[in-house]
């Protein structure tokens, strides 16, 4: 039988599954009051919480990352400017298709994706109710953990290394 | 860090650091090309016309589930010239886990100092100290004809006692080792 | 199944249709477009003219200490008229821009209209 390492690491992010049940539920909402091609929710570090539509995950992993760059980006510049308050909202917009998206709590970033047909009022608008939603589930979170500095993660011990040994085996393990 | 328990993932966050041209780059291009592909995602990056990295380098790396948990490492690299000294800032928020790339090259130490400094200064701002943070030296161009051996590199950096690798990241040396321990590092207790 | 704005723009749609309405815009008060009828690729352009007469006319009212304004209304040399209506719903303040040939009838139309968009919009 396995042995356990128990170790702590600062706290960051943690949506329970009934927390996440919820998120979905209201990215549903926002796909289908607005028609938008496609959904993603982010931390503000880059990293990839879920997504809807027809996006390749992995596009979507690095589509993660370079929005929340820009938040970030954008949230320097704002400071630089001499303003207190952050972006809430950016939006790219080409010809035939637009990316718009919002910080939620400074802590996820909600992203959708849309084309020409749809109309970026009816997207302020609602996205806009899916961040006060959010919003809210990441307040709970907060006030859930308030008590624990840390988060606790058990992983396996000696046998972590032969893991990780076995692991690089198979990621270099390929035919090109 | 980032735990999704409803998809079972826990996320990473390594930042390879380091002078402008030291090789954080490479080390991700090479372990790009050298992964299977069902273990990472695209390879993303942010470059000047001049192919010098503007913003960030970007790469995703997932393990095997172990406990129940999928582990994936989320790569980024900084940009290392001067200017793009506030974009280093923002690409090490919420790091787990730092990698410097040093340029071994004899009349780039003190390049390499500035860097360690910049690096030290920004970890502190989140609250971390450089000895008590994962975080693993690798001394890059050891090919080259004027480059010090990574002991000395590190004990020039006064860096003694933290894991050290001479590599050549262009060819692959010593890449995947650098990247073995500082998984190891981020993952087991500090 | 349909999005808001799909379904905002059937009932401009029949609107338009019942009231021989040349065109129809529902939009924030801003000035950014929710859903259009048959304006298409200038209804951008025509919400923002709104926002801007919208905005006009407010400033009159408050200079002239008028009560507040349900309507703004312009007509043509040919009788046409462009019709602007305000409402709100859930907070969002929202305008209805209608453009009528001369001598329709609109204000029962248009009081529909708005009926029907909050209860989509609430739905």
């Amino acid at each position: 039988m396995a042995s356990y390492q128990t170790f702590t690491v600062p706290r960051s992010v943690t949506l329970s599954t009934e927390q996440m049940e919820r998120v979905e539920e209201c990215l549903d909402e926002l796909a289908m009051n607005t028609g938008v091609l496609n959904t993603l929710l982010t931390d503000s570090t880059g990293q990839l919480i879920t997504l809807r539509g027809r996006i390749d995950k992995k596009r979507a992993e690095a589509l993660a990352a370079l929005i929340a760059g820009s938040h970030a980006a954008s949230a320097e510049f704002i400071k630089l400017l001499g303003k207190e308050a952050p972006f809430v909202n950016l939006s790219h917009e080409a010809d035939d298709y637009s990316i718009y998206s919002t910080n939620v709590a400074d802590v996820l970033i909600l992203s959708v994706a849309f084309g020409g047909e749809v109309k970026i009022g009816i997207v302020r608008v609602f996205i806009e109710q899916a961040r006060s939603k959010l919003s809210e589930i990441v307040h709970e979170t907060s006030s859930a953990n308030s008590d624990d500095d840390s988060v606790k993660i058990r992983l396996v011990d000696e046998d972590f290394d032969h893991f990780l040994d076995k692991e690089f085996e198979e990621l270099t393990d390929h035919k090109k | 860090m980032l735990i999704n328990q409803r998809r079972a993932e826990i996320n990473f966050k390594v930042v390879y650091y380091g002078p402008a041209e030291g090789g954080k780059t490479s080390n991700l291009e090479y372990i790009y090309s050298h992964v299977n592909p069902i273990h990472r995602g695209e390879l993303v990056s942010i470059k000047t016309q001049g192919d010098r990295t503007l913003f960030f380098d970007f790469l995703l790396i997932e393990l095997s589930k172990i406990n129940g948990l999928k582990p994936k490492f989320n790569f980024y690299t900084v940009p290392g010239q001067t200017i793009y000294a506030a974009s280093r800032r923002l690409v090490l928020r919420g790091v787990d886990g730092v990698v410097f790339v040093a340029d071994s090259q004899e009349n780039r130490l003190q390049e390499n100092i500035e860097s360690l400094t910049e690096l030290k200064e920004y970890l502190h701002e989140q609250g971390y100290e450089l000895n008590e943070f994962p975080f693993i030296l690798q001394c890059n161009k050891q090919d080259l004809s004027m480059a010090t051996p990574p002991q000395k590199l590190r004990e020039q950096f006064g860096l003694n006692g933290q894991p050290c690798f001479g590599s050549i990241a262009t060819q692959g040396e010593q890449v995947f080792d650098t990247m073995k321990a500082i998984i190891n590092q981020v993952t087991k207790q500090r | 199944m349909a999005s808001k704005q799909e379904l905002f723009e059937e009932i401009l749609n029949k609107m338009n249709e019942e009231g021989n309405f040349d065109a129809a815009v529902l939009s924030l008060k801003d000035g950014l477009p929710l859903a259009s009828s048959r304006l298409h690729d200038k209804d951008d352009m025509a919400a923002v003219m709104v926002t801007l007469l919208n905005e006009a006319a407010h400033k009159i009212n408050r200079e002239l200490n008028l009560s507040e304004m349900d309507e703004i209304s312009i007509v043509g040399d040919d009788r046409t008229r462009l019709v602007c209506r305000y409402f709100s719903v859930n907070g969002s303040d929202l305008l209805l821009t209608v453009v009528t040939p001369p001598d329709r009838a609109y204000r029962r139309l248009t009081n529909q209209t708005i009926k029907e968009i909050t209860r989509v919009w609430l739905s």
